[in-house]
């Protein structure tokens, strides 16, 4: 029965419980698409998380940092990852990409509205 | 807004090029075939349950269009004031425009099932006992049931502390019965009601027959008086009850939330009517999906009251309750023989009516409640049409959170789910003053000429604002607590 197997594989699986969000602030590099080898100095790990929280993580970090530097989020919210998105617009900050894979988003956000 | 086309999307999991080849278009196809084989199932024991079925697959498209639309009254209020994002906000008055229109239509048709609510200061206050509950749960009284259908197991838990907390609140009686005014109880007394259902005691009961029995509720086409049905549903309700007050509040959104940000945007210094017109244009559009789901939500919400309409003149009935007794199945149903049965798109009642079947099975007595008793019944959850209608609106929105690949079972942690609880039973309780949620006392209300539904917007929105403002202190709380953010 793949249903029963999907069930166990939830269960079992720790991404599926929600665990407190962690805003981590050590810098790491990623490769994005289209603009190569980034670094950010913020990630926020929202998985399980439902709104508002991750938005006002979000808000935080943006009030932290520096102009330019870049935020990554995870999410496995589709509604949570899309208000994300239009806050860019206010703060103001820029999407730079989406990285989805199974069950989540990572979205890289740069603070301030100047493209690179 | 809307920022997301110019940077670039890797979707790693759109391993297929065909978006029906994935195993979530399998399951989603598995519930519809089930779902498909249960109402043959149930047709075939008596053909009258189409009734019931219309509620069930009314809700199932519901459900589509909550979760395309990510339509949640509770992102809507909040999204604007914790971050300041109108697009929700945007796109559910958008959607009430919209629905006016198709409402309007339904009731130049003559199939209305819509009554305008009763008006008092009770419609306020409900709606801000309801703002501040959504805060908390993460999703209103609609939101909450599509993320349940997206595997929320935490939006699970609202939806039953919505259903436990009405059922108490309406049968509460011993200490709650000191904060009845005695002028409800007297008027509650002089209803002449019958004995069963102690009318006099329980603070729900006296709210009911003492207070809200006593007021009238009216639309906007009765008020101002228009005697041509075409004028008064199309002018007096769509146009002045629900259009002209959307593009107000749609203007103050552009005005308080959109402007500056998009004029920065453009580098416009000093703004022409024309470049205030592409920004509006540019706020309106931003919520596409939320706007169609808007509108098809207003379709079917018109056309499920055109389907109930007919089958009430088919069977020359008033309400499902008369059906079920014709059927044989007389458990359940109020002193009336009536069952809950709105013909149209509502949450909470049938909710509140799940509860009150679970806890007579267990030897409470819920009937001696002028809500169960005398007006909404506590039929089995299997003949429970509107309630069929809410489960239809999970099952909806899996299907197509499971075609897009956005299904993920979410498990709760404590905090998250005390939290969905606690705002649940206050979600709960304020509906039920209120009366209704997001989607019976405020959008099928606004859209069928009834102000009584901006009342309760008002008051929902102001409870979100302090809910807003206490969980953010909640947040900076924590997060002070446990160090994040430490530099």
């Amino acid at each position: 029965m793949p249903v029963l197997q999907d069930i166990l594989r939830l269960w079992a699986n720790p991404d599926n419980r929600r665990r407190r969000p962690a805003v981590s602030t050590e810098h790491h590099n990623v490769e994005l698409p289209g603009l190569g080898c980034v670094m950010v100095s913020r990630t926020i790990d929202c998985i399980g998380e439902g709104c508002p929280r991750p938005q006002l993580l979000t808000l935080k970090a943006f009030n932290q940092i520096g102009q330019g530097d870049i935020v990554e989020f995870i999410s496995d919210n589709p509604a949570t990852v899309e208000t994300v998105l239009d806050m860019m617009f206010t703060l103001p900050g820029s999407h730079l990409a989406t990285v989805r894979t199974e069950g989540r988003w990572h979205v890289y956000l740069r603070k301030g509205h100047d493209q690179p | 807004m809307g920022k997301q086309s110019e940077a670039a999307v890797i979707d790693s999991t759109a391993v297929t090029d065909s978006w029906l080849g994935h195993k979530g278009a399998l399951y989603a196809m598995i519930i519809l075939g089930l779902v498909s084989i249960v109402s043959m199932l149930t047709l075939s024991l008596d053909l009258r349950f189409i009734y019931m079925l219309v509620y069930l697959w009314f809700g199932l498209v519901y459900g589509v269009f909550l979760q395309y639309g990510r339509f949640c009254m509770a992102s809507a209020v909040r999204d604007l004031f914790a971050v300041k994002v109108p697009r929700m906000a945007v796109g559910v008055m958008i959607a009430t425009a919209l629905f006016s229109l198709t409402a309007a239509a339904v009731t130049v048709g003559g199939f209305s099932t819509f009554y305008p609510h009763p008006w008092g200061w009770h419609v306020i206050i409900g709606g801000a006992i309801f703002g501040f509950g959504i805060i908390f749960t993460g999703g209103c009284a609609s939101g909450s049931l599509y993320k349940s259908g997206e595997g929320n197991v935490g939006s699970m838990l609202v939806v039953l502390a919505i259903s436990v907390s009405q059922a108490a609140f309406v049968m509460a009686g011993g200490l709650m019965n000191r904060l009845v005014p005695s002028s409800w109880t007297a008027s509650a007394a002089a209803k002449g009601m019958p004995e069963e259902l102690t009318v006099t005691n329980g603070w729900f009961d006296q709210f009911m027959a003492g207070y809200i029995w006593d007021l009238k509720g009216i639309t906007m086409a009765q008020w101002l008086g228009f005697e041509n049905p075409v004028i008064g549903a199309f002018v007096g309700n769509a146009l002045l009850g629900a259009i002209l007050p959307t593009i107000a509040i749609l203007l103050v959104l552009y005005l308080f939330f959109f402007r500056k940000a998009y004029l920065r945007r453009a580098k416009i210094a000093h703004p022409t009517s024309g470049d205030e017109l592409r920004g509006l244009w540019a706020m309106l559009t931003s919520s596409k999906n939320t706007a169609l789901a808007g509108l098809g939500l207003g379709i079917f919400a018109g056309l499920q009251m055109w389907a109930t309409g007919a089958l009430r003149e088919h069977y020359q009935i008033f309400n499902f309750g008369e059906l079920l007794e014709k059927m044989g199945y007389t458990n359940g149903l109020s002193i009336q023989g009536t069952v809950f049965d709105p013909g149209y798109w509502y949450i909470t009642t049938q909710e509140a009516q799940w509860a009150g079947w679970a806890l007579d099975q267990v030897g409470v007595n819920t009937m001696d409640t002028v809500f169960f008793g005398l007006e909404n019944g506590i039929p089995n959850p299997l003949l429970n049409a509107p309630g069929l209608m809410s489960i239809g609106i999970i099952l909806g929105a899996a299907v197509i959170a499971l075609m897009r690949r956005e299904f993920k079972w979410k498990l709760p942690n404590l905090e998250t789910a005390v939290l969905a609880i606690v705002g649940g039973c206050l979600m709960g309780i304020g509906a039920r003053i209120g009366m209704g949620c997001n989607v019976g006392a405020f959008f099928a209300a606004v859209t069928n000429g009834d102000m009584t539904g901006w009342a309760f917007l008002l008051g929902m929105t102001a409870g979100a604002f302090v809910g807003v403002k206490l969980f953010n202190w909640w947040i900076e709380w924590k997060l002070a607590r446990e160090g994040d953010f430490a530099l």
